[in-house]
């Protein structure tokens, strides 16, 4: 299937010489996979942990989806995989849902975290990102690589194709001078590819989904989290940082 | 609050040299292909900042091909300008020496032309290899020992590392390097490979796109990514740890414990030798996980990640009540291997358990003319040995299927005496009965217990069959002497009776059982499945009891007492079959099911040659239903039914006269009785709020309930018989609500009533009683990692009790519980512990004694050495010198108070030594 849209894709950007190479609206489906087994990990390994590697996969899959065009982009769980199992708090939500207005640059983010869910609305965030001159090959696009930190001190990777002209990319992630096709955050062992671009006008409806839930900005969603886990130790981090993507 | 000063910081940098740089510069420029000499629209000119790359601005060319900065900093740059297949034009852009720019021009050329040169090259330095994935085996390439996997590679036909790192393999540049299918260092494997040391790797697998391996680890990888994957080796880490610890008051109380745990890889060789007077359970959990063979088999990790340990309350050996004194020794031998597709496990236990203690006992009986008081004071002492070997044997098959199974084989040898001094006061103040009792026991038990579990997924996704059986095989031998003597008196106090009793008991019972149960579940539709299921049950229960009596005084036991004496042999067959059907959405799960089957039992009894059969058919309905309205909310509703079977000891008892003050006689009209199970529960939980809240209930009521009738004679002697009655309920709540009061410390509230009416015969009168309580529990809590940790929690509980034969004599009692624990952090790694327990009842007019018990223990520790190897400990144990275990219970028209001696205050100094070498015991779950 992938194949079928690279080919047209291809076909387009022959027929239409350098002009159409470039993609404007569409649609990005997203594999994330994430290493569960490393929230398990640690100091402490006793009989229930050994256990709990047992019965629980060590990486996960979810397919996520992005809608795009000039304005806006549209990130969201494409569907539930009934075949994951996952740890307290893995389970991403159906629900959340993220749209970045890359015209006003704002951000408004429906995520739900823990038994609240917040509306995240506030500017586009600005990363420093370092750019590199390495690349990478995904879903046939040539990605280049570029990286930054968030929370301070946790590094994120991504790749962006400058091909896509939309600035967007997963999760709240924007800024670089292309779409974003690929992202790794190491510390949460957590990575994201894209697995198909399609070249797919949005609908008016499918770029303005409702959203709801408890208004927040960046630095308030970080100070009530911070709050609630204060005495947590180490798994606060990964739930902050998980929660701040 | 950090990432805020982070983000603040950087924009106050930015506003700095803005303030200073102005933002009047400008760029500009037109972006042309070189061959073609189109003007490029829609390139990305990007600036960066010299010193670390960082992306500052960029824009994209328009129709002409024209790009242009305005209000930026004047300073330097570096301009990157990018083209789809067009290679990258970078140049260093000074806007500080000229801070308006127009470069004119910009010419960019395709990356075709760029590339031919190197592809070239490549294609003449590779060896090429055909096949879908390579696999390299790390081993077969020398390297030295301090080689990284760059190194490794670097020697491997078909693999070139070049000077930065990168990779090629066969021909073409590799994208990724996994570490055990993992991507995480995928932006750069250069850093992989140079940190990672050769001699960790097992295997290097080449595999590109499309395959096998690629599909089956599930890594997608784009279209054109060359992929390594490093296998690393299992962990072959070889080492020890340990501890050895002693402890005394320099008089009466020590202990002592050693241990060792000796590693390579997942090979695991462990021993430990502890002696103690102080307490039953020398060994901890985390000792027992790390040295014994650890809770593994008692413990099931439920479906929400929730911990089950099963095994009906521990071992015999590890709890009880008096002044102990243990002695215990272990041998461990585990390993895993192949992946961790075998496990076993394999230890050797030895035990001795000495006890002596003392306990009291009150008793109030009402009757419906009166009521009289029990008292007996036991004292006892025994000891217990016992030596058990377990082999635990685990193998995964293959990813659908495991399989589990376990053999123990153990031999207790018990001896202990008892001596029993009772007397029974009516309500006058006036002796009806006295007794003086000793009895000696001498036994050896032999058991040899076995399980098995197999699972089996099938393809079709939810279809799953598996089996589980057990079986045990246990001899019982023991014999003993019972001497006693019992005087009854009447309503005037005048000895009206004496019995004398010197008798030799022998006893000797051989037990078989097996029990299995097959399980099959299927998928009927979308998010609905039943479970089918088939239990079997097979008793065997061999017991010949005889007692001896002297054949003249001081003479030998030979005469055998035949009503004493009785040889059975017992049998039961039980069969069930049941289904289950479960609906799992999204916002509730429902389920359904029955059980229905037949039970067997046969009793032959050898000395008389009767031979009686029994037969009863259970049902076993079961439904329940679980809302989940929003995260972290659960409602939950359940419902059973069980029958329960009358015991042919219940039908036909076998006559003892161990304790002739109760004596118990057969039913043979007693029905099966149904019991009705209600349970609801309602969890809220609030992470981010900081508050909870549990309630949960339950309620059960039974039809013909199997209770007792019970004669009290005049001579205080009770004689009970089971019956089947109507109208038995209990019921009962629990809740707790709690919330953050200040930061990092919570409060918790709950309120628990419980209700029950339960009907027995006294007497030949129906004798209902009911016993309400209401508890009210308070706590509060405060943890924090570095400096001090306490909770403390305050139980009262209101008891109320009567009687339908004797509705003047309600019992009326408040009683208290109190736990608390505080745990102080000093400076030069001191450590300050101190609890409390405190049980108090209300005095009665029956139970007037004093029964208030405060236990406080108090502790310092010292550690000292870099990993804290040595501890010193100085303790003091129930420093008000009061414990004792004190439960009061109320049951039918009976109350009692039971005092049990325990262990009182003491002090006690410890030393402690870890050690340990390229490891460390596991701590915690």
């Amino acid at each position: 299937m992938k194949n079928i849209f690279i080919l047209l894709f291809m076909l387009a950007a022959t027929t239409c010489f350098s002009q159409a190479r470039f993609i404007s609206a569409g649609r990005v489906e997203f594999e994330r996979k994430y290493n569960q087994h490393s929230q398990l990990e640690g100091e402490n390994e006793g009989p229930w942990i050994a256990e709990m590697k047992k019965m629980y996969p060590k990486m996960l899959t979810d397919h996520f989806e992005l809608r795009f065009n000039n304005e806006r982009s549209v990130y969201r769980l494409l569907k539930e995989n009934p075949d994951n199992k996952y740890l307290w708090m893995g389970k991403p939500s159906e629900s959340d849902v993220t749209i970045k207005d890359m015209t006003k640059g704002t951000i408004s983010m429906q995520r739900d975290v823990f038994e609240q869910t917040y509306l995240v609305q506030d500017s586009l965030r600005q990363l420093e990102w370092r750019i590199t001159d390495e690349t990478r090959t995904i879903a046939g696009f040539e990605c280049k690589k570029a990286v930054t930190k968030i929370c301070d001190s946790v590094y994120v990777v991504a790749f962006y194709t400058d091909q896509i002209m939309v600035n967007s990319g997963p999760e709240s992630f924007s800024g670089l001078p292309g779409m974003i096709l690929g992202l790794a955050v190491p510390r949460l062992h957590t990575t994201w590819f894209a697995t198909k671009v399609e070249l797919v006008d949005p609908t008016p409806a499918q770029l303005t989904p409702s959203q709801k839930g408890k208004k927040a900005s960046w630095t308030q969603l970080s100070s009530d989290l911070n709050k609630a886990m204060k005495d947590w130790g180490k798994e606060a981090a990964r739930i902050l940082w998980t929660s701040m993507l | 609050m950090k990432k805020l000063t982070a983000i603040l910081l950087v924009l106050g940098l930015f506003s700095i040299t803005n303030t200073f740089a102005q933002n009047n510069a400008s760029l500009k420029g037109t972006v042309v292909d070189t061959t073609n000499k189109v003007n490029l629209q829609h390139a990305v000119v990007s600036l960066l900042r010299p010193k670390d790359s960082v992306l500052v601005k960029f824009v994209r060319t328009d129709q002409q091909g024209q790009f242009n900065f305005g209000n930026l900093a004047a300073s330097k740059y570096i301009m990157i300008i990018s083209y789809p297949d067009y290679a990258d034009f970078v140049d260093d852009i000074d806007l500080y020496a000229q801070p308006q720019k127009a470069l004119g021009n910009i010419y960019v050329t395709t990356k075709a032309h760029l590339l031919e040169e190197v592809i070239v090259k490549q294609r003449l330095s590779a060896i090429r290899m055909k096949g879908d994935t390579m696999v390299y085996r790390a081993d077969s390439f020398y390297v030295g020992p301090n080689a990284n996997v760059q190194d490794l590679l670097k020697r491997m036909p078909g693999i070139q590392v070049n000077s930065k790192g990168e990779i090629t393999a066969q021909g073409q540049k590799v994208e990724k390097v996994l570490v055990d299918g993992e991507e995480f260092f995928s932006d750069d494997p250069a850093v992989v490979t140079q940190n990672l040391r050769a001699d960790a790797v097992e295997n290097v697998q080449v595999f590109d796109k499309k395959s096998d391996q690629a599909v089956f680890t599930g890594i997608d990888d784009g279209q054109t990514a060359k992929t390594i994957n490093l296998q690393l080796k299992e962990d072959k880490k070889k080492g020890f740890f340990g501890k050895v610890e002693a402890g005394s008051d320099f008089d009466r109380y020590r202990y002592g414990k050693a241990m060792v745990n000796a590693f390579k890889g997942k090979r695991k060789i462990a021993a430990f030798l502890t002696n103690d007077n102080t307490k039953f359970e020398s060994l901890n959990w985390n000792e027992r996980n790390n040295y014994g063979s650890g809770m593994g088999d008692n413990m099931q990790i439920m479906e929400d990640g929730g911990i089950m340990i099963s095994g009906g309350g521990g071992d015999e050996f590890a709890y009880g009540q008096g002044l102990p004194t243990s002695t215990t020794g272990g041998l461990l031998f585990s390993n895993k291997w192949n992946q961790d597709k075998h496990n076993i496990n394999n230890s050797y236990q030895y035990n001795n358990l000495n006890v002596k203690g003392r306990t009291q006992t009150t008793t109030q009986t009402l009757l419906p003319d009166t009521t009289f008081i029990n008292s007996q004071d036991q004292n006892f002492v025994s000891d217990r040995r016992r030596n058990r070997i377990t082999s635990k044997y685990d193998l995964r098959i293959d990813s659908t299927s495991t399989l589990k199974m376990s053999l123990t084989g153990s031999i207790v040898t018990n001896r202990n005496a008892n001596s029993f001094l009772g007397k029974a006061i009516s309500e006058e103040g006036q002796i009806i009965n006295q007794s003086d009792r000793t009895t000696t026991n001498d036994g050896e038990d032999r058991n040899l217990l076995g399980s098995l579990q197999w699972q089996k997924r099938l393809k079709k996704k939810g279809r799953t069959l598996s089996f589980s059986g057990d079986f045990s095989v246990m001899n019982k031998k023991n014999d003993g002497y019972l001497i006693a003597k019992n005087d009854f008196y009447d309503k005037t106090g005048a000895l009206v009776r004496q019995d004398n009793l010197d008798q030799f008991k022998t006893n000797n019972e051989a037990l078989s059982t097996i029990n299995g149960r097959l399980a099959y579940t299927e998928p009927l539709w979308k998010n609905t499945f039943m479970e089918l299921n088939y239990r079997f049950a097979f008793n065997r229960n061999d017991a010949e009891r005889n007692t001896l009596e002297r054949t003249t005084p001081g003479g030998k036991y030979e005469n055998v007492i035949d009503t004493l004496s009785n040889h059975f042999i017992y049998n039961s067959n039980n069969h069930m079959g049941g289904f289950t059907i479960r609906l799992n959405e999204k916002k509730f799960n429902l389920y359904g099911g029955a059980s229905l089957g037949s039970v067997k039992f046969n009793l032959d009894d050898i000395n008389k040659g009767n031979n009686r059969n029994i037969s009863f058919t259970n049902f076993l309905p079961t439904a329940g239903i679980t809302f989940l309205p929003k995260k972290q909310r659960r409602i939950n509703l359940n419902y059973n039914g069980s029958t329960r079977n009358p015991t042919l000891q219940q039908i036909q008892p076998f006559i003892d006269n161990i304790d002739p003050l109760n004596i118990t006689i057969g039913n043979p009209n007693l029905k099966q009785e149904f019991r009705h199970n209600f349970n609801a529960s309602f969890s809220d939980y609030k992470v981010l709020k900081s508050r909870n809240i549990y309630l949960s209930a339950n309620f059960s009521t039974t039809n013909n309930a199997i209770t007792n009738a019970n004669f009290i004679d005049t001579l205080g002697r009770r004689i009970n018989q089971a019956i089947n009655v109507n109208g038995n309920y209990n019921g009962s709540m629990w809740s707790s609500y709690g919330l953050e009061i200040f930061p990092s410390y919570n409060l918790n509230f709950g309120l628990s009533p419980s209700i029950s009416r339960f009907v027995n015969v006294v007497n030949g009168q129906e004798n209902v009683s009911k016993n309400n309580s209401l508890g009210i529990n308070l706590g509060i809590n405060h943890w924090s990692e570095k400096k001090f940790n306490f909770y403390i929690s305050f139980d009262a509980r209101y008891n109320h009790s009567s009687s339908s034969i004797r509705p003047n004599a309600t019992t009326k009692y408040w009683s208290y519980s109190s736990w608390a624990d505080l745990t102080l952090k000093l400076p030069a790694k001191f450590v300050f512990n101190t609890s409390s327990q405190i049980t108090l009842y209300q005095k009665t007019s029956v139970f007037a004694g004093n029964s208030d018990v405060y236990l406080i223990n108090s502790s310092l520790t010292k550690t000292l050495g870099k990993s804290n190897q040595i501890e010193m400990k100085l303790a003091i144990n129930d420093i008000f010198n009061q414990n004792q275990n004190i439960r009061r219970n109320i049951s039918t028209n009976f109350i009692t108070e039971t005092i049990q001696q325990n262990i009182q205050r003491f002090w006690m100094f410890t030393l402690a030594y870890n050690f340990s070498k390229n490891g460390k015991p596991t701590n915690g779950f």
